[in-house]
Protein backbone atom coordinates (compact mmCIF):
# COMPACT_ATOMS: atom_id res chain seq x y z
CA UNK A 1 0.00 0.00 0.00
CA UNK A 2 1.34 3.51 -0.72
CA UNK A 3 0.50 6.55 0.74
CA UNK A 4 1.25 9.91 -0.83
CA UNK A 5 2.04 13.38 0.04
CA UNK A 6 1.61 16.65 -1.90
CA UNK A 7 2.70 20.39 -1.31
CA UNK A 8 0.64 23.31 -1.75
CA UNK A 9 2.86 25.27 -4.79
CA UNK A 10 0.57 27.56 -5.48
CA UNK A 11 0.19 30.31 -3.49
CA UNK A 12 -2.48 31.88 -5.78
CA UNK A 13 -4.33 28.45 -4.81
CA UNK A 14 -6.08 30.00 -1.00
CA UNK A 15 -8.53 28.30 0.38
CA UNK A 16 -11.86 30.05 1.42
CA UNK A 17 -11.19 29.24 5.29
CA UNK A 18 -7.36 30.75 4.69
CA UNK A 19 -8.78 33.65 3.18
CA UNK A 20 -11.22 33.90 6.26
CA UNK A 21 -8.33 33.60 8.19
CA UNK A 22 -6.34 36.39 7.19
CA UNK A 23 -9.09 38.76 7.14
CA UNK A 24 -10.62 37.99 10.34
CA UNK A 25 -8.92 36.81 12.88
CA UNK A 26 -7.82 39.88 14.46
CA UNK A 27 -10.97 41.50 14.89
CA UNK A 28 -12.21 38.17 15.95
CA UNK A 29 -9.42 37.98 18.28
CA UNK A 30 -10.66 41.83 19.82
CA UNK A 31 -14.20 40.80 19.63
CA UNK A 32 -13.50 37.89 22.03
CA UNK A 33 -10.95 39.60 23.96
CA UNK A 34 -13.46 42.44 24.72
CA UNK A 35 -15.85 39.71 26.06
CA UNK A 36 -12.96 37.45 28.28
CA UNK A 37 -10.14 40.24 28.61
CA UNK A 38 -7.96 36.93 28.67
CA UNK A 39 -5.15 36.78 25.26
CA UNK A 40 -5.33 32.64 25.54
CA UNK A 41 -9.19 32.00 25.82
CA UNK A 42 -10.04 34.87 23.21
CA UNK A 43 -7.18 33.21 20.73
CA UNK A 44 -9.53 29.88 21.81
CA UNK A 45 -12.28 31.48 20.54
CA UNK A 46 -10.57 32.51 17.51
CA UNK A 47 -9.72 28.96 16.91
CA UNK A 48 -13.21 27.74 17.64
CA UNK A 49 -14.24 29.64 15.84
CA UNK A 50 -12.89 29.32 12.87
CA UNK A 51 -13.10 25.04 12.99
CA UNK A 52 -16.91 25.94 12.96
CA UNK A 53 -16.48 28.21 9.91
CA UNK A 54 -14.82 25.46 8.34
CA UNK A 55 -17.59 23.07 8.87
CA UNK A 56 -19.91 25.25 6.93
CA UNK A 57 -17.74 26.83 4.79
CA UNK A 58 -19.64 25.90 1.90
CA UNK A 59 -22.35 28.31 3.16
CA UNK A 60 -20.43 31.38 3.55
CA UNK A 61 -20.35 33.35 0.72
CA UNK A 62 -17.00 34.43 -0.82
CA UNK A 63 -14.14 35.62 2.26
CA UNK A 64 -14.88 39.33 1.19
CA UNK A 65 -18.34 39.41 1.85
CA UNK A 66 -20.02 41.13 5.00
CA UNK A 67 -22.16 38.19 5.26
CA UNK A 68 -18.96 35.95 5.61
CA UNK A 69 -17.52 38.67 7.92
CA UNK A 70 -20.67 38.44 9.89
CA UNK A 71 -20.48 34.87 10.11
CA UNK A 72 -17.26 34.43 12.00
CA UNK A 73 -17.49 37.38 14.07
CA UNK A 74 -20.83 36.49 15.66
CA UNK A 75 -19.50 32.39 15.73
CA UNK A 76 -16.07 34.33 17.88
CA UNK A 77 -18.90 35.75 20.24
CA UNK A 78 -21.12 33.37 20.97
CA UNK A 79 -18.06 30.77 21.96
CA UNK A 80 -16.78 33.97 23.85
CA UNK A 81 -20.07 34.17 25.76
CA UNK A 82 -20.23 30.27 26.57
CA UNK A 83 -16.21 30.36 27.67
CA UNK A 84 -17.27 33.43 29.76
CA UNK A 85 -20.27 31.90 31.02
CA UNK A 86 -17.95 28.94 32.16
CA UNK A 87 -15.40 30.42 33.82
CA UNK A 88 -18.08 32.55 35.52
CA UNK A 89 -19.89 29.46 37.11
CA UNK A 90 -16.51 28.63 37.95
CA UNK A 91 -15.74 32.06 39.23
CA UNK A 92 -12.49 32.62 37.21
CA UNK A 93 -13.96 35.46 35.33
CA UNK A 94 -12.60 39.13 37.08
CA UNK A 95 -14.53 41.34 34.87
CA UNK A 96 -18.03 41.10 34.09
CA UNK A 97 -19.14 41.40 30.69
CA UNK A 98 -22.92 42.73 30.12
CA UNK A 99 -24.51 39.58 28.41
CA UNK A 100 -27.50 41.59 26.63
CA UNK A 101 -24.73 43.55 24.70
CA UNK A 102 -24.18 42.25 21.58
CA UNK A 103 -21.04 43.06 20.76
CA UNK A 104 -21.25 45.81 18.34
CA UNK A 105 -21.42 49.05 20.48
CA UNK A 106 -24.93 51.07 20.50
CA UNK A 107 -27.26 49.84 17.75
CA UNK A 108 -30.23 51.10 18.82
CA UNK A 109 -30.27 53.99 16.86
CA UNK A 110 -30.15 52.65 13.39
CA UNK A 111 -30.81 55.24 10.91
CA UNK A 112 -31.64 52.94 7.87
CA UNK A 113 -35.66 53.82 6.80
CA UNK A 114 -35.94 50.12 6.04
CA UNK A 115 -39.14 49.72 9.18
CA UNK A 116 -38.06 45.93 9.06
CA UNK A 117 -34.49 46.41 9.03
CA UNK A 118 -35.22 48.78 12.55
CA UNK A 119 -37.40 45.99 13.38
CA UNK A 120 -35.02 43.54 13.36
CA UNK A 121 -32.40 45.38 15.60
CA UNK A 122 -35.16 45.35 18.30
CA UNK A 123 -35.08 41.70 18.31
CA UNK A 124 -33.05 40.34 21.11
CA UNK A 125 -29.78 38.39 19.97
CA UNK A 126 -30.96 35.75 20.04
CA UNK A 127 -33.63 35.94 17.80
CA UNK A 128 -31.61 37.69 15.31
CA UNK A 129 -28.66 35.06 15.13
CA UNK A 130 -31.39 32.50 14.46
CA UNK A 131 -33.23 34.38 11.81
CA UNK A 132 -29.49 35.51 9.90
CA UNK A 133 -28.73 31.95 10.24
CA UNK A 134 -31.85 30.52 8.56
CA UNK A 135 -32.69 33.29 6.52
CA UNK A 136 -29.27 34.70 4.91
CA UNK A 137 -27.00 31.58 5.22
CA UNK A 138 -29.92 28.78 4.75
CA UNK A 139 -28.65 26.19 8.05
CA UNK A 140 -31.07 24.03 8.84
CA UNK A 141 -32.66 23.84 12.38
CA UNK A 142 -29.97 21.23 13.10
CA UNK A 143 -26.74 23.58 12.36
CA UNK A 144 -28.48 26.48 14.17
CA UNK A 145 -28.94 24.53 17.32
CA UNK A 146 -24.96 23.51 16.79
CA UNK A 147 -24.03 27.44 16.39
CA UNK A 148 -26.34 28.86 18.78
CA UNK A 149 -25.92 25.60 21.93
CA UNK A 150 -29.96 24.86 21.70
CA UNK A 151 -31.58 22.24 20.75
CA UNK A 152 -32.97 21.95 16.97
CA UNK A 153 -36.78 22.41 18.38
CA UNK A 154 -35.93 24.97 19.93
CA UNK A 155 -34.11 26.68 17.18
CA UNK A 156 -37.57 26.06 15.32
CA UNK A 157 -39.39 27.27 17.86
CA UNK A 158 -37.19 30.46 18.20
CA UNK A 159 -37.02 31.57 14.59
CA UNK A 160 -40.73 30.83 14.54
CA UNK A 161 -41.47 33.01 17.33
CA UNK A 162 -38.88 35.66 15.72
CA UNK A 163 -40.58 36.14 12.38
CA UNK A 164 -44.07 36.23 13.93
CA UNK A 165 -42.60 38.74 16.16
CA UNK A 166 -41.06 41.04 13.63
CA UNK A 167 -44.99 40.79 11.59
CA UNK A 168 -46.34 41.98 14.75
CA UNK A 169 -44.13 44.56 15.28
CA UNK A 170 -44.51 46.11 11.60
CA UNK A 171 -48.16 46.22 11.97
CA UNK A 172 -48.02 47.79 15.32
CA UNK A 173 -46.46 50.72 13.21
CA UNK B 1 -43.29 39.63 4.45
CA UNK B 2 -41.63 37.13 2.10
CA UNK B 3 -38.26 35.07 2.94
CA UNK B 4 -36.58 37.33 0.61
CA UNK B 5 -37.76 40.49 2.19
CA UNK B 6 -36.79 39.15 5.50
CA UNK B 7 -33.56 38.18 4.29
CA UNK B 8 -32.79 41.73 2.64
CA UNK B 9 -33.45 43.44 5.34
CA UNK B 10 -31.32 40.80 7.77
CA UNK B 11 -28.40 41.44 5.19
CA UNK B 12 -28.53 45.32 5.75
CA UNK B 13 -28.93 44.95 9.35
CA UNK B 14 -25.65 42.59 9.71
CA UNK B 15 -24.19 45.63 7.04
CA UNK B 16 -25.20 48.07 9.54
CA UNK B 17 -24.00 46.02 12.79
CA UNK B 18 -20.58 45.87 11.20
CA UNK B 19 -20.28 49.38 10.39
CA UNK B 20 -20.34 50.08 14.42
CA UNK B 21 -17.64 47.87 15.36
CA UNK B 22 -15.05 49.68 16.70
CA UNK B 23 -11.24 50.53 15.01
CA UNK B 24 -8.55 48.03 15.97
CA UNK B 25 -6.54 50.03 18.20
CA UNK B 26 -3.48 47.86 18.56
CA UNK B 27 -2.02 44.87 16.56
CA UNK B 28 -2.25 41.43 18.41
CA UNK B 29 0.28 39.41 17.51
CA UNK B 30 -1.22 35.25 17.92
CA UNK B 31 1.16 33.02 19.87
CA UNK B 32 2.87 30.35 18.10
CA UNK B 33 0.77 27.40 18.87
CA UNK B 34 -2.61 29.09 17.28
CA UNK B 35 -0.79 30.09 14.39
CA UNK B 36 0.21 26.24 14.31
CA UNK B 37 -3.14 25.47 15.04
CA UNK B 38 -4.23 27.75 12.39
CA UNK B 39 -2.02 26.37 9.74
CA UNK B 40 -3.14 22.78 10.09
CA UNK B 41 -6.53 24.03 10.04
CA UNK B 42 -6.16 25.57 6.72
CA UNK B 43 -4.11 22.43 5.30
CA UNK B 44 -7.10 20.25 6.31
CA UNK B 45 -9.35 22.25 5.20
CA UNK B 46 -7.20 22.27 1.85
CA UNK B 47 -7.17 18.06 1.48
CA UNK B 48 -10.06 17.03 3.56
CA UNK B 49 -9.67 13.75 4.92
CA UNK B 50 -7.56 10.38 3.29
CA UNK B 51 -11.06 9.14 2.50
CA UNK B 52 -11.26 8.12 -0.51
CA UNK B 53 -7.66 7.26 -0.70
CA UNK B 54 -7.71 4.42 2.07
CA UNK B 55 -11.31 3.21 0.38
CA UNK B 56 -9.74 3.09 -2.81
CA UNK B 57 -6.44 1.31 -1.37
CA UNK B 58 -8.53 -0.92 0.47
CA UNK B 59 -10.47 -1.98 -2.84
CA UNK B 60 -7.33 -2.03 -4.27
CA UNK B 61 -6.19 -4.52 -1.73
CA UNK B 62 -9.16 -6.29 -1.40
CA UNK B 63 -9.43 -7.06 -5.13
CA UNK B 64 -5.60 -8.14 -5.16
CA UNK B 65 -6.48 -10.71 -2.39
CA UNK B 66 -9.40 -11.79 -3.48
CA UNK B 67 -8.17 -11.98 -7.12
CA UNK B 68 -4.64 -13.52 -6.77
CA UNK B 69 -5.19 -14.67 -3.09
CA UNK B 70 -1.14 -12.87 -3.05
CA UNK B 71 -0.62 -9.78 -0.87
CA UNK B 72 0.78 -6.81 -2.86
CA UNK B 73 4.04 -6.24 -2.74
CA UNK B 74 6.42 -3.21 -2.08
CA UNK B 75 8.10 -4.13 -5.79
CA UNK B 76 8.97 -1.62 -8.08
CA UNK B 77 6.27 -3.30 -11.04
CA UNK B 78 3.33 -3.55 -8.06
CA UNK B 79 4.26 0.34 -7.08
CA UNK B 80 3.86 1.98 -10.24
CA UNK B 81 0.96 0.01 -10.85
CA UNK B 82 -0.53 1.29 -7.76
CA UNK B 83 0.71 5.04 -8.19
CA UNK B 84 -0.96 4.72 -11.91
CA UNK B 85 -4.47 3.39 -10.55
CA UNK B 86 -4.16 6.33 -8.17
CA UNK B 87 -3.33 8.62 -11.04
CA UNK B 88 -6.27 7.87 -13.23
CA UNK B 89 -8.71 8.04 -9.92
CA UNK B 90 -7.50 11.56 -8.35
CA UNK B 91 -5.39 13.13 -10.63
CA UNK B 92 -8.84 15.66 -10.83
CA UNK B 93 -8.63 16.32 -7.30
CA UNK B 94 -5.23 17.00 -6.39
CA UNK B 95 -1.59 16.83 -6.66
CA UNK B 96 0.29 13.91 -6.08
CA UNK B 97 3.38 12.81 -5.66
CA UNK B 98 4.64 9.48 -4.12
CA UNK B 99 7.05 10.10 -1.33
CA UNK B 100 8.05 10.38 2.03
CA UNK B 101 11.61 11.86 4.05
CA UNK B 102 14.56 10.45 5.70
CA UNK B 103 14.15 10.02 9.21
CA UNK B 104 15.91 7.19 11.69
CA UNK B 105 12.22 6.65 13.62
CA UNK B 106 11.45 3.55 13.50
CA UNK B 107 7.87 3.08 12.47
CA UNK B 108 7.54 -0.12 12.13
CA UNK B 109 7.11 -1.01 15.97
CA UNK B 110 3.35 0.58 15.10
CA UNK B 111 0.34 -1.76 15.08
CA UNK B 112 -3.17 -2.43 16.32
CA UNK B 113 -2.54 -5.62 17.48
CA UNK B 114 -3.92 -6.01 21.27
CA UNK B 115 -5.78 -2.66 20.77
CA UNK B 116 -8.14 -3.60 18.11
CA UNK B 117 -11.52 -5.59 19.09
CA UNK B 118 -10.74 -9.53 19.20
CA UNK B 119 -13.67 -9.53 16.18
CA UNK B 120 -11.32 -7.95 13.43
CA UNK B 121 -8.31 -10.21 12.20
CA UNK B 122 -5.74 -8.78 10.36
CA UNK B 123 -5.61 -9.47 6.92
CA UNK B 124 -2.74 -7.30 5.55
CA UNK B 125 0.40 -5.44 6.63
CA UNK B 126 3.01 -3.49 4.61
CA UNK B 127 5.74 -1.44 5.79
CA UNK B 128 8.49 0.38 4.43
CA UNK B 129 10.89 2.97 5.56
CA UNK B 130 8.28 5.40 5.65
CA UNK B 131 4.76 4.37 5.56
CA UNK B 132 3.04 1.60 7.06
CA UNK B 133 -0.29 0.35 6.54
CA UNK B 134 -2.19 -2.28 8.83
CA UNK B 135 -5.87 -3.67 7.39
CA UNK B 136 -8.29 -5.49 9.65
CA UNK B 137 -11.69 -7.09 8.71
CA UNK B 138 -14.38 -8.51 10.94
CA UNK B 139 -16.54 -11.46 9.77
CA UNK B 140 -18.91 -8.82 8.20
CA UNK B 141 -16.23 -8.00 6.37
CA UNK B 142 -16.34 -4.47 7.71
CA UNK B 143 -12.59 -3.09 7.55
CA UNK B 144 -10.54 -1.38 9.75
CA UNK B 145 -7.33 0.84 8.30
CA UNK B 146 -4.47 1.83 10.71
CA UNK B 147 -1.72 3.88 8.74
CA UNK B 148 1.48 5.48 9.79
CA UNK B 149 3.92 7.88 7.76
CA UNK B 150 6.55 10.12 8.39
CA UNK B 151 5.96 13.74 7.72
CA UNK B 152 7.13 16.94 8.50
CA UNK B 153 5.44 20.34 9.52
CA UNK B 154 6.34 21.74 5.75
CA UNK B 155 4.54 18.79 4.25
CA UNK B 156 0.63 18.64 3.45
CA UNK B 157 -1.11 15.51 3.57
CA UNK B 158 -2.71 14.90 -0.21
CA UNK B 159 -6.28 14.23 1.23
CA UNK B 160 -8.97 14.04 -1.48
CA UNK B 161 -11.78 16.46 -0.80
CA UNK B 162 -15.22 14.73 -0.10
CA UNK B 163 -18.30 16.56 0.24
CA UNK B 164 -19.90 14.09 2.80
CA UNK B 165 -17.16 14.18 5.36
CA UNK B 166 -17.32 16.57 8.35
CA UNK B 167 -13.92 16.86 10.35
CA UNK B 168 -14.20 18.16 14.41
CA UNK B 169 -11.32 18.85 16.59
CA UNK B 170 -10.25 15.71 19.40
CA UNK B 171 -7.82 14.93 21.38
CA UNK B 172 -5.78 12.58 21.44
CA UNK B 173 -3.82 11.87 25.37
CA UNK B 174 -3.72 15.63 25.31
CA UNK B 175 -2.24 15.97 21.32
CA UNK B 176 -5.13 17.96 19.28
CA UNK B 177 -6.39 15.03 16.59
CA UNK B 178 -8.87 15.31 13.80
CA UNK B 179 -12.24 13.19 13.92
CA UNK B 180 -14.20 13.19 10.44
CA UNK B 181 -17.10 11.27 10.28
CA UNK B 182 -19.41 10.25 7.28
CA UNK B 183 -23.02 11.84 7.25
CA UNK B 184 -23.92 7.34 6.24
CA UNK B 185 -23.42 5.19 9.33
CA UNK B 186 -22.45 2.48 6.52
CA UNK B 187 -18.97 4.56 5.67
CA UNK B 188 -16.41 4.73 7.79
CA UNK B 189 -15.27 7.65 10.08
CA UNK B 190 -11.51 8.42 10.86
CA UNK B 191 -9.01 9.58 13.13
CA UNK B 192 -6.04 11.63 12.59
CA UNK B 193 -2.97 12.88 14.77
CA UNK B 194 0.82 13.52 14.80
CA UNK B 195 3.45 11.74 16.84
CA UNK B 196 5.99 13.00 19.04
CA UNK B 197 8.26 12.35 16.16
CA UNK B 198 6.41 14.04 13.22
CA UNK B 199 5.25 10.98 11.82
CA UNK B 200 0.99 10.76 10.71
CA UNK B 201 -1.20 8.43 12.23
CA UNK B 202 -4.88 7.46 11.16
CA UNK B 203 -7.23 4.66 11.61
CA UNK B 204 -10.40 4.72 9.67
CA UNK B 205 -13.13 1.99 10.74
CA UNK B 206 -17.06 1.69 10.81
CA UNK B 207 -16.75 2.93 14.65
CA UNK B 208 -17.66 5.80 16.64
CA UNK B 209 -16.02 8.58 17.75
CA UNK B 210 -15.18 7.43 21.06
CA UNK B 211 -14.08 4.10 20.07
CA UNK B 212 -11.85 5.44 17.51
CA UNK B 213 -9.94 7.73 19.91
CA UNK B 214 -9.75 5.10 22.45
CA UNK B 215 -8.23 3.23 20.01
CA UNK B 216 -5.61 6.20 18.95
CA UNK B 217 -4.58 7.06 22.52
CA UNK B 218 -3.74 2.90 23.11
CA UNK B 219 -1.96 3.37 19.92
CA UNK B 220 0.06 6.85 21.35
CA UNK B 221 0.93 5.20 24.29
CA UNK B 222 2.01 1.85 23.27
CA UNK B 223 4.75 3.14 21.20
Amino acid sequence: MLIFLATIEDETEKTKIETIYELYAERMFHLSFSILHNNEDAEDAVQTAMVRACKHVKKLQEPYDKSTMWYVLETTKNISIDIYRKKKMMREMERPFDESNDGYGSVSQISSDNKLVKKIMELSVNERDVLMLKYVYGFNYSEISENLGMSAVAARKAAQRAREKLERLLKEE
Amino acid sequence: MTDMQLKNALLEAQEYMLNQLPKIEEHHEFSPGIQRRMKRLIRLERYAVWYRIIKAAVAVMAISIILSGMILAFNDEARAYVVKWFENHFAENGYMYQGGIESNMDISIYTLDGIISQEYQRINRQDSNDSLVEAYADENGRMTIFTVMLSSEEEVFNIVADESINCETVSVNGKQATYYSSDSTDESNAITWQGNNGELLSIRAIMDKESLIKMAEAVDKKR
